[in-house]
């Protein structure tokens, strides 16, 4: 098949791994990519309840929000460290 | 022929709504003008505090009767009686709380003090530094967002007309009534209520009558979602604080704090300056409280006379013309002094006496 | 730097940049602020921290170019740049401009006399059965998610939405090793041919663009011209989606077919960003073609409220290249108001370019205004306001009970209150207001704007709080 746009993912160079939990659950990501990302990628897309996950990326839309050392914060605007304790919020009323 | 009503409100908040719900209850024709949405003035942006722990000494025979009404609109106003406790934390304040409850209860509120252990069993996460509380198993909360959507519904059942974002730009007063100039085209009545709240001065003053009405800027904030940490109105000694949390879990946090404008200038501006210690005492005094988020933060208009008692009776030097407004803990009294209003309009002596705007500010009320 | 900043400017995107740029050239001090931690903005978005190496992208080249020469700036100290802080109040102080900030937990206080809004866009997603679903993202969101983490937003995607967007994102996913499922576009081919005269001023764009629709032909991803996405499957993440054909007002129409993906990429136009410009007192007024409501500013940037200036996509969606001349203008602007002379041959010059330029934006823009169909989409059940899971039954029932304005379905129904303050509803909620009550959109503004701008802990606020300094009230008559 010809593609004029191919794949260009394995040219891209990340940083290492480092683990980090949600909910309890050992993960890893890169290190400074977004949380939103590194759980994506771990195949965690509902990030409350009711079932809600990223949705605008940019800070906005406050679905994304997570709680981090009992403090809530969006998720697409934290960046993955060794060791980040994330936990999920349950927002029905 | 023109369509003359009995009587134009001016101002459809609880004040004006809940005088034309009892004039069409005794037979007149009110119609009901708001240079907004109905509710949407101090009456659909206060805090929503219900308590007696606040209310003047004078007032709470009043506020008592306020009380059951709200219980009375139960859900449809989001009421709840959670019992309130108002907080000193060192002396001076344990002193004021004292003085001041104690005066309060003698009126006939059932307020009583409690302990530091008590408080403490029923509010865990209240600060440790209290040092002195009163309580009121009387007090709670309304939603006061709701006001509009549940004043519009009583509007429309007993078919009264109302005019939303319809502000009146003049009054003129002939031999048949008055003709209310509004950005909708003229209104004919025979008798006009001034129920504008912190925009009585303005609106009094198409009548030529000059009404020493000042307007506090008072704020409030609310947060996001949080778990369960608060149960009871919280309120303190120097009502520098009231603090709630709804049952969807969001904290309303308020206390007076001023921001800027007048209702003249159409809005009022919150300031950091203010809100940023309002917020701080908020989270003293209940320290969970810092893993909240605000989300937002509005001012409303709180209109009083230089003694601060309501104006409520004929408009002084105009015949056919009445006031409502400036109550002191207007959002609690509104329903039933807003129904005392109606009854004085409708030329029943009302149940409990009211107030003449044509007093003598300048004297304590006997 | 100083106590008081000659010109502060909210935003580093391609606007807020240049207008920091211009402004600081001229000699004026400057303060550039943006929530991000590098400058960009949406449209060139830096990578995050994680990504050492990629392969470069029009964008990130153009992001680039403008991150150096404001590293060049802040380097030698003409420019004050605090990333990963956000605005949350603004205030008028005599005639200063009073900037509350928040950054890492901590709020903190700037002033300056001129203040220069590139708050940028969002996007107007019109809701469908499902769309609050995991792995439903914005359009704009995904290219935001692309551009900073180089990663597609699952294995296989969907993608639908109106203007060049949705083939943007597709070719993004495919250069990122995504598979795209299908495009999905309610525009026709003869809306683009519309559109072709500007896009002719751009012919790297244009060429750009065929290569994309090249590439997906060749790569036989499915097409679907006026086409929209009619509802998502799946409970707690995707699964399938329904798409149905729509006619010239964008209503659905004929069978539905499925896709089965993983994800969906959702986006129906981008909208300025103006709560930051209502705050400061600016008006707004309706204009389709420039995104919706848009503050009242000239090219120039300035507006009635003296010392108050706009620039960019905050100012009506007209594209990047028209930001960056817009900004640059801004900037000069602002030096000019400020006593800088010698600006007028340059902003002149600009303002022809920035009209150029903007030929292009809005043609792109222009395949976004919304159109009567677009309400079908949303049915009964759809929620409407995601914060508060209100459904457009809800919404309307509460409109046909007499809540006429935007204002009035908030107080009722909290349509607009919760976490993300109207962001994602209130264009959807204005529609269905002027479709119940016949009044035209124009006429139907945004709720009354309110601090904070964006969400700030308590914790920030309480910082360094002394009880003793608590002010002591004159007792409340008793």
């Amino acid at each position: 098949m010809i593609r004029p746009i191919r794949s260009q993912q394995d040219q891209i160079g990340r940083s290492a791994d480092v683990p980090f939990t949600y909910d309890g659950m050992a993960l890893t990501g890169y290190e400074g990519e977004t949380l939103t990302a590194a759980l994506l990628r771990s195949g965690i897309r509902k990030l409350s309840s009711p079932a809600r996950g990223m949705f605008c990326c940019m800070g906005l839309c406050q679905e994304c929000t997570v709680l981090i050392e009992g403090r809530s914060v969006e998720a697409c605007r934290v960046a993955v460290r060794e060791g980040l304790s994330v936990r999920s919020m349950d927002r029905r009323t | 022929m023109k369509d003359q009503y009995d009587i134009a409100v001016i101002g459809g908040g609880i004040m004006g709504c809940g005088a034309a719900l009892r004039m069409a209850q005794g037979g007149m024709r009110p119609v009901v003008l708001d240079l907004g949405d109905l509710g949407q003035g101090a009456s659909g942006v206060n805090a929503g505090t219900l308590s007696l722990q606040i209310k003047r000494v004078k007032l709470i025979p009043y506020a008592l009767r306020g009380h059951e009404m709200w219980e009375e609109m139960g859900d449809a106003v989001g009421f709840r009686k959670t019992g309130g406790f108002t907080v000193a934390f060192n002396s001076r304040e344990a002193e004021l709380l004292h003085e001041r409850q104690t005066l309060k209860a003698a009126a006939g509120a059932p307020i009583e003090f409690v302990s530091v252990e008590t408080l403490r069993k029923a509010e865990p996460n209240l600060s440790q530094k209290v040092q002195a509380a009163s309580f009121c198993a009387e007090d709670g909360y309304a939603n006061a967002s709701l006001t509009g959507q549940y004043y519009r519904a009583k509007l429309r059942a007993a078919g009264i007309p109302y005019r939303e974002r319809c502000a009146v730009t003049a009054i003129t007063q002939g031999a048949q009534g008055f003709t209310l100039e509004t950005v909708d085209g003229p209104v004919h009545a025979t008798r006009v209520l001034l129920a504008a709240g912190g925009w009585l001065q303005p609106v009094a003053q198409m009548l030529g009558v000059d009404l020493p009405v000042q307007a506090r800027v008072n704020t409030v904030s609310v947060t996001d979602r949080m778990p369960p940490i608060m149960s009871h109105v919280i309120g303190h000694a120097t009502g520098l604080l009231t603090m709630k949390q709804k049952t969807n879990g969001t904290v309303l946090v308020g206390g007076g704090w001023q921001g800027r404008g007048t209702p003249q200038t159409g809005r009022g501006n919150v300031t950091a300056e203010s809100l940023l210690p309002n917020l701080a005492l908020a989270q003293f005094a209940v320290p969970a409280l810092g893993d909240a988020r605000v989300l937002r933060s509005w001012t409303g208009f709180e209109a009083n006379v230089p003694d601060f008692y309501p104006l409520a009776g004929a408009l002084p030097g105009v015949p056919d013309a009445f006031v409502l407004g400036c109550v002191r803990g207007g959002y609690t009294i509104g329903p039933y002094i807003s129904q005392l209003m109606g009854d004085f309009i409708l030329g029943r002596e009302p149940e409990m006496p009211l107030f003449d705007p044509g007093r003598d500010f300048e004297k304590a009320l006997t | 730097m100083s106590d008081i900043y000659d010109i502060a400017v909210l935003g580093a995107g391609p606007a807020g940049t240049n207008a920091a740029l211009s402004a600081a050239r001229t000699g004026k001090t400057v303060l550039l602020i943006d929530e991000q931690p590098a400058a960009g903005g949406q449209v060139w978005r830096a990578k995050s921290k994680s990504i050492f190496s990629a392969p470069e992208t029009p964008e990130s080249r153009a992001g680039d170019t403008l991150r150096t020469r404001l590293v060049a700036a802040t380097t030698q100290g003409t420019i004050d740049h605090l990333g990963d802080t956000r605005l949350w109040q603004v205030e008028r102080e005599g005639n200063l401009w009073a900037l509350h900030l928040l950054s890492d937990g901590k709020v903190a206080k700037r002033t300056a006399r001129a203040l220069v809004l590139a708050s940028g866009a969002r996007e107007f997603v019109q809701p469908v059965p499902g769309w609050t679903t995991p792995g439903v993202l914005g359009l704009a969101g995904a290219t935001a998610l692309l551009k900073s983490e180089q990663t597609p937003p699952g294995m296989t995607t969907v993608v639908s939405g109106t203007g060049p967007l949705a083939f943007y994102v597709a070719s993004e996913i495919r250069r990122l090793g995504g598979t795209v499922v299908a495009v999905v576009t309610p525009n026709r081919r003869r809306d683009w041919l519309r559109a072709l005269p500007a896009m002719l001023c751009r012919p790297k764009l244009l060429l750009r663009g065929a290569w994309w629709m090249a590439d997906l032909l060749l790569g036989r991803v499915p097409v679907l011209w006026g086409h929209t996405v009619t509802s998502v499957t799946g409970q707690h993440a995707v699964s399938a989606v329904e798409v149905q054909a729509v006619d010239h007002v964008w209503a659905p129409q004929g069978a539905a077919q499925y896709f089965r993906a993983d994800s969906l990429c959702l986006g129906h136009g981008l909208i300025p960003a103006i709560e930051a410009a209502q705050l400061a007192g600016a008006k707004i007024y309706h204009e389709p073609a420039l995104g919706g409501w848009v503050p009242v500013a000239k090219t120039d940037g300035s507006t009635d409220v003296t010392g108050l200036y706009l620039c960019g996509d905050g100012a009506g969606i007209r594209g990047a290249d028209a930001a960056e001349i817009q900004g640059t203008l801004a900037g000069l602007k602002a030096a000019s108001d400020l006593g800088v002379e010698g600006l007028a041959e340059e902003m002149r010059a600009l303002t022809r370019a920035h009209a150029a330029l903007s030929r292009f934006g809005q043609a792109m823009t222009a395949l976004s205004i919304p159109r009567s169909g677009m309400v079908q989409w949303s049915t009964a059940q759809t929620i409407t306001c995601r914060c508060e899971n209100l459904t457009r039954a809800t919404i309307e029932a509460e409109i046909s009970a007499g809540a006429t304005s935007t204002n009035a379905l908030k107080s009722g129904l909290r349509a607009g209150m919760g976490p993300c303050g109207g962001k994602f509803c209130q264009t959807a909620i204005a529609q269905m207001i002027a479709r119940k009550t016949a009044v035209a959109l124009a006429d139907i503004p945004p709720p009354t704007p309110r601090p904070p701008l964006r969400p700030v802990p308590v914790s920030a606020m309480a910082e360094g709080f002394d009880y003793h300094d608590l002010p002591i009230p004159k007792p409340a008559p008793l």
